[in-house]
């Protein structure tokens, strides 16, 4: 069985913002690998592994994860600091004190600066400084602009259930995804059905940066389906109970224009059918992941987007629940044995 | 059938942005007998093709409507929700809404709504004693129904359905036509025209027209200012802020409209778009052209427009389908 922290812990250690994929996609391939007859990195960064049934004229499923993270841009230095941008959406109050590493060769260490406590006056105290009045202190290491940067953050275990690290966002999808094509052998003779379709999984880059790894992805595949799973918010005390959902209590099936209707019914009941805990998402007009680019790619394609809520998005320390990651597997592989065959 | 039957029939079904099946079913039997073949796709859109040996041309009219999305329900039954498609909040308060089951609702303010500063997150759905057949995800659209009175159209859903009406219509009188015409029904125009822009690939089209409603501007203190007005005709769209249309299609269109006596009007839209955006920039691009509806009060439960520009409108398209 695969050891999912372990997994997450490896691919969250990796810094790979949007557009610096490399490292990542190298690490998630050798994970891959096993689970298909082929993998590639193609032109935009994503990681592409082909995983065909058998079948002649099998529909195509595509099976999406993005990989990338936010991070940061150096965009120049001053007296030896380094002035920057948020690459990708990012609050500007995680920032100060915030340990970075600069993806240099070999990599520059850094500390968003700060003034301490002390000697802050009133106004200084109040004040919400933006991304583009502070600067990273890497004593004097040169960090050539245009150089991406990532959060310094060990993943580690919160609790028995609870997994604390950056860009589990969407690293721990893309486990799920891993996790859900383990499951798919074990499943076929419990349910009496081989798996009649062809899967593609797509480690996508660029979603961080307007869904464009996977327009690029989906325009090149063209499948039939697509499943896209991200994260989405879980709840906590200042969340409103609208569109949020709690660390434990499965993913959620996305509900909406984008989400095809079928598909997301069809999930749904076999969710309910196995006993496995979900909610549903209402997602309006744009989903804000990459099923908004994939559902219109070419003449089209149904998809569906599954979601793993998760807490402090976008900062060092997101925290999902490994068991809404096994829950999504699993509908994610019974999912996958329903298709072919048949027109949906 | 005169038009304002038809348009009152197709604006009384069920059919918001994405969930467009029941729409679709109307559009395809009003159809009948007058396209050689009628396909639907992935997204939903439905295109009737009346073959031609001549050019490939595309008319686009979305079948979706502007909708409530419920996205959550309290203890008691009060359902909050959001928008599929462009909302003000102005227009929503005191709406009469229905479900896809037929299920009745009314749009109320909560005790937080600030009548300055409205804000969807303060309104509710209340559907009374069905609040218990209504889930998470389900869907509502305006529920009124459509009337006529000295020549004008008082109706939910003038966006879009009198423009899918006004293509029936115009499909129906063309029986053998000189291009190879293809009536695009599309999906999801309200999220960003995704059906027009799935069609468009699949279809390959010489050249399109899309059609749709635009803001006329003949109302008391009308922003921003616009020559378009109700009873002018069917309006010539020269751009939106989707499209610049291609000058060909727009002298055709003008040409045409001159030589067989239509009345028509020239159109900018500001501030919004429409299937022609995601048309031309299909694949290596396709020549684009619009052709217009004048109507007031978009999105609210009561548009306003002309039986007569509807006419126009039918007399334009099957004029543009010549080109």
């Amino acid at each position: 069985m695969l050891d999912i922290p372990g997994i997450l812990g490896k691919l969250c250690a990796i810094g790979s913002p949007s557009g610096f994929e490399r490292p990542v996609v190298r690490a998630a391939r050798e994970m891959l690998s096993g689970f298909c007859s082929r993998t590639e990195q193609d032109a935009l960064g994503n990681l592409l592994g082909f995983a065909p049934c058998g079948e002649e004229n099998a529909p195509v499923l595509l099976l999406d994860a993005h990989l990338d993270e936010v991070g940061v841009i150096a965009a120049g230095s001053e007296e030896g600091y380094i002035r920057f941008r948020a690459h990708g959406g990012m609050d500007a109050r995680v920032f100060p004190a915030q340990g970075v590493t600069f993806l240099t060769d070999p990599p520059v260490y850094g500390v968003v600066a700060c003034l301490p406590p002390h000697i802050l006056s009133k106004a200084q105290a109040e004040a919400s400084p933006g991304i583009d009045e502070m600067y990273i202190d890497t004593c004097g290491a040169y960090v050539p602009p245009g150089t991406p940067g990532v959060f310094d953050a060990e993943g580690f275990a919160l609790s028995d259930t609870l997994y604390c690290a950056k860009s589990l966002d969407n690293r721990a999808c893309f486990a799920a995804l891993l996790r859900a094509l383990e499951l798919l052998p074990r499943l076929e003779p419990l349910r009496g059905r081989k798996r009649r379709c062809d899967i593609v999984v797509c480690g996508s880059a660029q979603e961080e940066a307007r869904l464009r790894g996977a327009a690029a992805a989906s325009w090149k595949i063209k499948p039939q389906y697509a499943v896209v799973t991200d994260v989405t918010f879980a709840a906590q005390p200042d969340t409103e109970p609208d569109g949020v959902f709690a660390l434990g209590s499965g993913p959620a099936v996305g509900v909406g224009p984008v989400c095809d209707r079928k598909m997301a019914e069809r999930i749904s009941a076999l969710a309910r059918e196995h006993g496995i805990p979900h909610n549903i998402e209402v997602m309006t007009s744009r989903t804000g992941t990459n099923g908004d680019v994939i559902g219109v790619a070419a003449g089209g394609v149904m998809c569906a987007v599954l979601s793993l809520p998760l807490r402090y998005m976008h900062t060092p320390s997101e925290v999902i629940h490994t068991g809404d990651l096994e829950n999504l597997a699993r509908l994610l592989a019974e999912y996958i044995l329903t298709l072919g065959g048949e027109a949906l | 059938m005169d038009i304002f039957a038809l348009h009152k029939e197709l604006a009384a079904v069920f059919g918001p942005s994405g969930m467009e099946a029941d729409i679709a079913l109307a559009v395809k039997e009003r159809l009948a007998g007058a396209a050689d073949e009628v396909t639907t796709d992935t997204l939903g859109n439905l295109t009737a093709r009346i073959r031609g040996k001549g050019k490939k041309v595309m008319f686009s009219a979305h079948m979706d409507t502007f909708g409530l999305i419920v996205t959550y329900i309290d203890k008691d039954g009060f359902a909050r929700f959001a928008t599929l498609g462009g909302a003000e909040p102005d227009y929503l308060l005191g709406a009469r809404v229905v479900f896809a089951d037929g299920t009745r609702a009314a749009v109320c303010a909560d005790g937080s709504y600030n009548r300055k500063e409205p804000r969807l997150t303060d309104m509710y759905i209340d559907t009374g004693a069905n609040a218990q057949s209504v889930k998470v995800g389900d869907a509502a659209v305006y529920g009124g129904e459509a009337v006529t009175q000295g020549g004008a159209l008082i109706s939910p859903h003038i966006d879009n359905r009198a423009c899918c009406a006004a293509l029936i219509a115009a499909s129906r009188a063309v029986a053998r036509p000189k291009n190879d015409l293809y009536f695009v029904f599309t999906a999801q125009a309200e999220l960003g025209m995704r059906g027009a822009k799935t069609a468009a690939y699949a279809l390959e089209p010489d050249v399109a027209f899309s059609v749709d409603v635009t803001d006329a501007g003949d109302t008391p203190g009308c922003k921003p200012k616009t020559q378009v007005k109700l009873g002018g005709g069917a309006a010539v769209k020269l751009m939106d802020d989707s499209v610049i249309c291609h000058p060909d299609a727009v002298a055709y269109l003008v040409s045409q409209a001159e030589k067989l006596g239509i009345a028509a009007q020239r159109e900018l839209l500001a501030g919004k778009g429409t299937d022609a955006g995601a048309i031309h920039v299909s694949r290596a691009g396709v020549p684009t052209g619009g052709i217009s509806l004048p109507a007031r009060h978009i999105h609210s439960p009561n548009e306003i427009c002309r039986i007569s520009d509807i006419e126009d409108c039918v007399r334009l398209i099957i004029a543009a389908a010549d080109i």
